[in-house]
């Protein structure tokens, strides 16, 4: 089915044209390869297993950046937390975005499963929680800047 | 008179909380009593004073109760055993299947609020529903009678001063893409990500695409799009989280384009905060969406990635195309901007008699 644009409140067979144009244009055979080949994760999406989700997840993050799930998985959340700010601290940038996915999974499935045990550690979750997307945030800043210097 | 706004949950940043919030000051305002109610576990932490407990709330000499209803709780039994007048305002049920194997608690809520959907109506003097869209769930036939009022909404306030510190993160000349909104798998967000590959890849690399929105919704998809926008090696893929309004407005202030894509919206209350800050909106058009911008607006359907990116790249740099968008939503906003308080009192009115 072709693509149909709006404009003004109308359909617009004109603007839905240029568009489709605008869209011939992008000519890319790697990303085009890539995307391909990366739209298996959205296939996760349609994964019903969540152990089978974080298995696939974690074999990334360990191929990619050696993160051991399972030398983290026994250890407190805050220490594995520290552990891999640690890591990225020492300026490993290409360990930026992986630790990054890691502790936004890390911190779901606290939420999800280590609760108690996160509540044990801390004065509150939500304390936590500031803590961590606070220093989540200091890294994309340095991340961005990291990525600008670089243009 | 009594009247009680009962939810499925209330925070700060919520639509539906915001809505009731604005709601509530209304009819105090005119002299009537208002209070909110909700289950206890989906009441903000920081929102406990504003918000009362309903397993504990003593539903008696109450005039009007309004159910917003979008997910079953625990609220749902306790309107329906209430002897009192009683509004549903329906804010739509998202199809419980975007959340299968994703999150499986939140998809039987969801399937569950769509099945009770009927008894929810029925049990109701009128049903107040946020768009034609929504209206069009129950079909017709329907004893109860179903009015299109839109979502009251003071929108974010385009005088609020913007975050120096999100105004710097954003800035440095690029041009940004934004969205902000749960992030939920309804959303699409994944379809964003691959078309921002294209523009990324294919026009302008000195960009972003900004994503903000609460990791809580669903923080298996989260962490999926934040993995998918790695893989693709997209660093200026920027997730911001749950932001405050200043932090908001200033998304809003740099953005160039705001992009939505998602595959079910029962309002979609960004798309108007986008257009009071005059900036050109592109959409899904599907769901209450297409009502929701009216004549404003550049709306794809059935469009891949590489068509989002071509339509982002048009209403950025295509000073024509995007005067046209920017006049028809200036359009919009004069209708949406007529007396929303008169309205809510004739419709109060109507089941109170």
């Amino acid at each position: 089915m072709s693509m149909q644009a709006w404009i003004e409140g109308q359909r617009n067979e004109g603007v839905a044209q240029r568009v489709e144009e605008e869209a011939a244009a992008f000519q890319d055979a790697e990303l085009d390869a890539q995307l391909g080949k990366e739209r298996v994760l959205i296939d996760l999406l349609n994964e019903e297993d969540p152990e089978q989700f974080m298995a696939h997840y974690m074999r990334n993050l360990h191929v990619r950046c050696g993160l051991d799930w399972n030398e983290y998985k026994a250890a407190p959340p805050r220490s594995c937390a520290q552990r891999v700010m640690a890591k990225v601290r020492e300026g490993l940038f290409r360990l930026l975005r992986p630790a990054l996915e890691w502790l936004t999974f890390r911190q779901s499935v606290v939420n999800n499963r280590l609760t108690s045990l996160l509540m044990d550690e801390h004065k509150s979750r939500l304390e936590t929680e500031a803590r961590l997307r606070a220093e989540m945030h200091a890294i994309r800043n340095t991340l961005i800047l990291h990525d600008e210097e670089n243009r | 008179m009594r009247i009680v706004q009962m939810l499925a949950g209330y925070a700060e940043g919520d639509a539906i909380s915001e809505e009731a919030r604005l709601i509530q000051r209304y009819l105090i305002a005119q002299g009537h009593r208002c209070e909110l109610v909700a289950p206890a576990d989906t009441i903000a932490p920081g929102a406990a004073d504003e918000c009362r407990i309903c397993s504990t709330f003593r539903m008696t000499d109450v005039d009007l109760l309004i159910f917003h209803y979008s997910t079953h709780s625990e609220a749902t039994e306790i309107y329906l055993a209430a002897n009192c007048p009683k509004v549903v305002r329906y804010h739509n049920i998202t199809p419980g299947t975007f959340f299968r194997g994703i999150d499986q608690t939140l998809a039987r809520q969801l399937d569950r609020a769509h099945a009770q959907l009927a008894e929810v109506v029925h049990a109701a003097q009128a049903v107040w529903s946020v768009s034609d869209y929504n209206s069009s769930d129950f079909g017709a036939g329907l004893a109860v009678p179903v009015i299109t009022v839109p979502l009251f909404s003071e929108g974010l306030v385009t005088t609020l001063t913007p975050d120096p510190g999100m105004l710097r993160l954003l800035g440095g000349g690029l041009t940004n893409f934004f969205f902000v909104g749960r992030i939920a798998p309804n959303k699409n967000v994944e379809i964003l990500i691959e078309a921002y590959a294209w523009y990324h890849r294919g026009v302008d690399p000195r960009s972003r695409l900004v994503l903000a929105g609460s990791e809580w919704s669903c923080p298996r998809y989260f962490a999926l799009l934040q993995l998918f926008a790695a893989r693709l090696n997209l660093p200026n893929v920027l997730f911001l989280n749950y932001l405050l309004n200043e932090q908001l407005a200033a998304c809003y202030t740099m953005a160039s384009v705001y992009v939505c894509a998602s595959r079910h919206e029962g309002y979609c209350l960004p798309l108007v905060d986008a257009m009071h800050y005059g900036i050109p909106v592109l959409a899904n058009h599907c769901g209450g969406m297409p009502q929701t911008v009216g004549s404003g607006g550049l709306l794809l359907r059935d469009a891949s990635a590489k068509e989002w990116a071509g339509a982002m790249h048009l209403l950025a740099h295509d000073a024509g195309l995007r005067e046209r968008v920017l006049a028809g939503q200036q359009k919009r906003l004069v209708e949406l901007d007529r007396s929303r308080e008169e309205e809510l009192a004739e419709r109060i009115a109507q089941v109170t008699g």
